[in-house]
Order: structure tokens, then sequence, then C-alpha cells
């Protein structure tokens, strides 16, 4: 009677036992395919360009373009006031965050940078 | 690859070890192997696993030790090392003994592929779901993992500048789990470990019901009801993707809690006194695991708290007059468990952690007067049936009261289980549709959220009691069958419009990004304030900088500054909508705010404006200016 009550428990317990592990298989399956998910969509869901100024609280000029875009063509004007001090057109690869230096002198009292990528367009300004 | 291997590895381990390990070890000393089957602890163990966690991190920071990796795995594994000792002290030279009850979880074979099968549609549909809705965007989760963050920075347990609406129990799992793991707030981590807390509370429904009804079909049903039709709906994987913390651990705790209650009472069911100086000291256990469960949940969220305790009072007053006539030996019965040593003492070293060693920030006047009294805000004075019905899908509740019906019908007053089953909805329906009764002064689709796993149970005694049960004529089947078609139809019909598009990652990242930018650029004295409105993922902002839960300050939605019932400042609108006016400029004089995080799209024009802002970060969904 004893052994026949251990068999019944050995015999129930497995059947706990192989929903447990289907369980746990279902969970890391589910959480492993939700964790690659999320890494897919912040690693590789970019599909954006910004331009920011290098240092934010001076009077630096110097600015960034961040290419997160399969177009690499971009043009940029910087503009005193109303006059365009300078015009240029660079290549930044997708991925790629390009530091452009400028060094101007006769600034006026507002310093307007505009980028340019296909028909899209940035501008970041300083008043100085 | 091999990072990300080795990172889940790490992430599963911790879970192991924090999540389960703790619970299953404290079963395995009070219990042995035998009174509980392996999935009952496996369950079980959850919560209970918390719980110790909770306590233990409650004793850390009360003696003045830092909440680092190295005290909590030596806290953990003491846990282990203890209750493992218990466990070969007491169960050394006993040979093991099967449980009469683990009858229950013999399944044939059908059955039991059955139970497999509901198992994989329950993870595949959530997952399905949550698979859009990974990236942390929701706005509840960011502002959770800001205090799961600053717990793992600060090494201390968080007071949440007084705010109650935040609880310790829900920022502590993820805290741990980031400081042993090392898992990054911005992955699916947060998402997944509330989809385990969701899965294991339908177990938990599952296990529950099978102990209740004695019968493995009902269990069975339970898991079709909850797990498979309206999966997404709230409170399930749509309150998971939310980051709705509170309720998703709070539906776990209500139904492991409920069950412990009915193990502790089962044996009122018996028309003798207890059986055996055994099953007497079991109740007493499964009793003193109740109360320390429901002490974990007090520490992890008060809306689930508020509920329960108006449910398990009532289910303690039904469950009296209903048994009015046997009321003496109900005494009899329960007074050497209730009145026991085992459980007075952790009832005491309960009450000792929560009023001495951590006292939740909701335990305040303030917050029970917010609670508590004649609801008058039309949000907390009820639902109306048509809410309620939409709240858990018209077909399930016309199914639920269905089964409410039968239950009443075939009811065994001697049952503690079938009284919980009875006062738990009940008690939840009627905090929803009529608050003022019980002077609950919550909003009331809040509370009507959590009908669902008791619906969800009386669903599956209805549909057994009718398919089974002969001396239900044909007619009625007929109706029924009907009913059931409705239901399922109905329920993944629901299901299926709640899959939503993906959020856009690529605006997600863009709000990372600058936030990053600006994380860089500041300075200590700088002030920052970001729209609520137009930015995606705005709440997880304030994780860049971790200078404080109203850092940066936020514009929220229009229609907040327009309540009349809740008048609040108006800065935060001025500053963003018109930063040129009197008192837009009035407000950045006080506030000393100067750098604006918007959405060019909609607020950059106010800006260029004026000569007072410099536009220094341009992106397409999110531009930075600074004021000088």
């Amino acid at each position: 009677m004893r052994e026949k009550k251990l068999e019944f428990f050995t015999k129930n317990n497995m059947q706990q036992k192989k929903l447990i592990i289907f369980i746990i298989i279902l969970f890391l399956i589910s959480s492993a395919y939700l964790f690659f998910i999320n890494e897919k969509h912040l690693n590789s869901g970019k599909d954006w360009w910004a331009v920011y100024f290098v240092e934010v609280k001076n009077q630096n000029l110097d600015f960034v373009i961040e290419n997160n875009t399969d177009k690499n063509e971009f043009k940029f004007e910087v503009l005193s006031d109303e006059n365009v001090l300078k015009s240029e057109n660079v290549s930044v690869f997708k991925g790629e965050i390009k530091n452009i230096g400028l060094n101007l002198e006769n600034l006026g009292k507002k310093i307007t940078i505009k980028v340019y990528s296909g028909e899209e367009k940035r501008e970041i300004y300083k008043n100085l | 690859m091999i990072d990300f291997i080795q990172s889940q590895l790490i992430f599963y381990v911790a879970i192991a070890g924090i999540l389960f390990l703790p619970g299953y070890l404290l079963l395995w000393a009070i219990f042995g192997k035998g009174k509980l089957g392996s999935l009952e602890k496996l369950v079980a163990s959850f919560g209970l696993s918390i719980t110790l966690l909770n306590f233990l991190l409650f004793v850390f920071s009360k003696i003045g030790i830092r909440l680092t990796a190295m005290p909590i795995i030596l806290g953990i594994v003491g846990i282990l090392i203890v209750c493992g000792l218990i466990y070969f002290y007491k169960n050394a030279n006993k040979a093991e003994k099967a449980d009469d009850a683990d009858k229950l979880f013999n399944f044939s074979k059908k059955q039991f592929a059955l139970i497999l099968i509901f198992l994989f549609l329950t993870f595949l549909i959530k997952t399905a779901y949550l698979s859009n809705s990974v990236i942390p965007t929701a706005t509840d989760m960011g502002h959770h993992m800001y205090w799961a963050k600053m717990m793992s920075l600060t090494g201390s347990l968080s007071t949440y500048d007084g705010m109650p609406d935040f609880i310790i129990g829900e920022h502590t799992i993820f805290s741990v789990l980031n400081i042993l793991s090392g898992v990054n707030f911005f992955s699916a981590f947060p998402i997944v470990i509330l989809y385990l807390v969701n899965i294991f509370s339908i177990l938990a429904v599952f296990i529950l019901t099978l102990r209740i009804f004695n019968n493995k079909n009902v269990a069975i049903l339970s898991l079709l009801f909850l797990g498979i039709i309206y999966a997404v709906s709230s409170p399930q994987a749509k309150f998971v993707s939310g980051g709705v913390i509170g309720n998703v651990l709070g539906n776990y705790f209500l139904p492991i809690i409920f069950y412990f209650y009915f193990r502790a009472f089962k044996f009122l069911s018996n028309k003798e006194i207890l059986r055996q100086a055994q099953d007497e000291k079991n109740s007493k256990a499964f009793l003193s695991l109740a109360i320390f469960l429901t002490f974990g949940m007090f520490y992890t969220h008060h809306l689930t708290s508020f509920v329960f305790l108006f449910s398990f009072l009532f289910l303690i007053i039904f469950f009296l007059i209903v048994n009015y006539a046997n009321l003496e030996e109900v005494w009899k019965k329960t007074w050497r468990v209730v009145f026991s040593w085992e459980v007075l003492a952790t009832l005491a070293i309960c009450l000792l952690f929560f009023f001495f060693i951590f006292t939740p920030t909701y335990v305040s006047g303030k917050a029970v007067d917010t609670a508590v009294g004649s609801p008058v805000k039309s949000t907390r004075t009820g639902l109306s049936l048509e809410n309620i019905n939409s709240t858990v899908g018209d077909p399930r509740m016309a199914l639920g009261i269905v089964g409410l019906i039968f239950l009443g019908i075939f009811y065994q007053k001697r049952n503690f289980g079938y009284a919980i089953v009875v006062a738990w909805p009940v008690m939840i329906f009627s905090m929803s549709v009529k608050p003022g009764w019980l002077f609950v002064d919550i909003p009331s689709n809040r509370i009507g959220n959590y009908l669902t796993y008791p619906i969800a149970i009386l669903c599956a005694y209805g549909f057994w009691t009718v398919f089974k049960n002969l001396k239900i004529n044909n007619l009625v089947r007929v109706g029924y069958f009907l009913l059931i078609i409705f239901v399922f139809s109905w329920g993944f019909r629901d299901s299926a419009t709640l899959f939503k598009q993906s959020a856009s990652s690529s605006e997600l990242t863009q709000t990372f990004e600058a936030s990053a930018y600006l994380a860089q650029s500041l300075g200590a004295e700088d002030k920052i304030l970001k729209d609520h409105n137009y930015l995606t993922a705005d709440a997880w902002i304030k994780l860049f900088f971790m200078r404080g839960y109203r850092f940066p300050e936020s514009r929220g939605y229009f229609k907040r500054y327009e309540d009349p019932t809740n008048p609040r400042e108006m800065c935060t609108l001025y500053m963003i909508s018109e930063p040129a006016s009197e008192n837009g400029k009035k407000c950045f004089a006080e506030s000393g705010t100067n750098f604006l995080m918007i959405n060019p799209i909609y607020d950059s024009g106010q800006f260029m404006k004026t000569n007072n802002f410099d536009w220094v970060y341009a992106g397409e969904k999110i531009g930075i200016f600074y004021k000088k």
C-alpha cells in the first residue's frame, strides 16, 4: 500500500515537473524574443538625422550632424542674421556623427545653421 | 551575440535566485516535499520570495546596510541556508509522504494535453502583443523605473518624496535584479518581469480553482477564460506593456493569498474536528503564510490591499452568516488555529515590520482620507453596469453571472473556498458600482479592473456545471452554448483590436539621444521643462538625469490645466505655450528653467519669435531650446 502511494506520488509529480519545465521553456523563449526585439528596435530602428551644437552655453558655433538615415549627402549654410557666411556640402554616412568646426569672423547678432538633406531641413541658432 | 547570451543567462539566474528560490525553500522548510504539489510550490514561491526579499531589504535599510550586490546576495544565501537547515532538521528521518490532495494534480492525458495547449496559446498571444509594445515608451513604466534606478544608484530604499502613489514593493524586484544582473532599465527587462507576474497570476488562479472546486476541469477552464480569452485587455498584457506594476502584482497576490487562506480554513468543510495533529499544524502554517503574503501585498500595492481588505471582511461576514447555525462549531474549530503561537508570532512580526521597520508611504492620515469617504468626483461615484460590462467584457460578465447563479444553486456552505469565489467578485462589483455605500473614494474604473480574475473563475465553474450536470435541460444547454460562442468570439476580437502597431522606435531613439546629449551639457544649476503632449517616451527622460522625480518638469496634458476640480500651477503650460508672454517670463524668472525639450513640429514657432532662446538641438521629432 505504502509503495503504491509512493509510486502514485512519483508519477503525479513527474507530470507537474513536465508542466513546470514547459512553463519555464515558454517563458525563456518569450523573454529572449522580447529582449531581442527590443534591442533590434533600439539599435536598428533609427531613421532620423539631427543637428546640434557641440557646446550649448557659450558662443562656440561648432556643430554636429548625426545621421541615422540611408541618405549620405548633406548641405549646410551658416547665416549671420540674414547673410550667408558659408555654404558647404558634406557626406555623413549612416551611423556617423560628424563634427563640423566653424571659425568665422564679423558675426552678427544671430548665427543660424541650416542643414539640408533632400527635402528635409533642420535649423539651429545662437543669439550672440 | 555572446554578450547577449551571457547577459541573458545572468538575468535568468538572478530571477531564479531572487524570485523563486527563497520562497521555494521556505515552503520546503515548512511543509517538506509532500504537502504542496510542485506546481503549487513554484507559483507560491514567487510571492513568498518577493515578500522575503522586501523584508530583507527593510532590515538592511533599518540597520544602515547599503543595498548593493554583496549584502543582497549574502542575505538571500542566508535565507536559503536557514530554510535548508530547517528542512533537513525536520525531515531528515521522515519518509516522503504523499498528500491525498495531490491526486488533484494527476491529470488524464487529455487534460494534460489541454493544459499544455492553453498555456502555449496564453504565451503565444501575450508575446505577440508585447512584441509590438516592448520598447520603453509607457509613461507609468518610466515613472516606476526612475524609482527602481534611484534605488540601484543610491543603495537605499526610496522615500518617494512623500508621494503616496508609489509603493516600495513595486520597485524592489526591479532594482535588485538590476543590481545583481546589471540588466539595463531600457531593455525589455521591466516588461519581461511584469509578463512573468501576469503568467503567475493566471497560474495562481489555476491552483486556487483546483483546490476550491476539487475539479481539474474547472481549473483547466479557468486557464482558458483568464489566459487565452481576453489575454490582452486590461488588466493583463495591456497593463504589462503599460507598466501598471501595482495592479499586475496585485492580481497575482490576491489569488495566491486567497489560496493560502483557503488552505488554512479548508478543514471547515469537514464535519469533524481536525483529524490529526498534522492537519492542525498545516492549517497554522498555511494561515501564517497567508498573513505573511498579505503584508507582502501591503508593501506592494495600496489599491489591491484596499480591495483585498474589503473583500476579506465581506468574506468573513458572508461565511459566518451562511454558517450561522454552526457558529459554535466554526469557532471551536478555528480558534486553535487562529490563536496559535505560529500565527500570532507571524502577525506580530509583520506588524512590527509594518509600523516600526518600514512603513509604506501611503500609510498616512492624508492618504486614508483620500481613499475613504463619500465620493464626489464623477470618476469616483461608481461605474454604470454598461461601464462594468465594457471593463470586464459583456459576454464574460454574463457568463460570470451565470456561474454565480450556479454556484448559488450548488453552494457548499461549509466550503470556505466557495465563500471566497462569491465574496471576492461581489465585493469588487459593489465597490465599483456603488462606492458611496462603502465610503470608497477611489476612481471606480480602477477597482472595476479587479473583477476580471474572479469572474474568470465563475465563468469556468458555470461552463463546467452546465455541460456536465445532467439535471439541466437541453434548451438551457443550447442557450448556454450560444453564450459561450459569443464569449469566445468577443474575447478574441477584443484582444485582436488591442493589437497595435509598434510604437515608433525611431521617435523613441530621438528622445533618448537628445536626452543623453542634454545630460552631458547640463550644469548643476540648470533646469529643464519637457512636453508630455507631443514627445514620445518623455516619462523616461528623467532616467538620463536622475536628479529627482520631477526633473525635468513637464507640461502635462492640456485638459489638466482646465480641470476646475483640480486647479494646478500654470507655469509649465505658459513656459512652453507662450514663452514670450508676461506669464511666461515671470515663470522663467521664478523657476530658473533654462532648457526646453519640445516637439519642433508643434512648439518651435513661439520660441523662434523671440531672441531669448537658442535652438541648440534639432531633430525631426525633438528640439531643445536654451534660455540664456
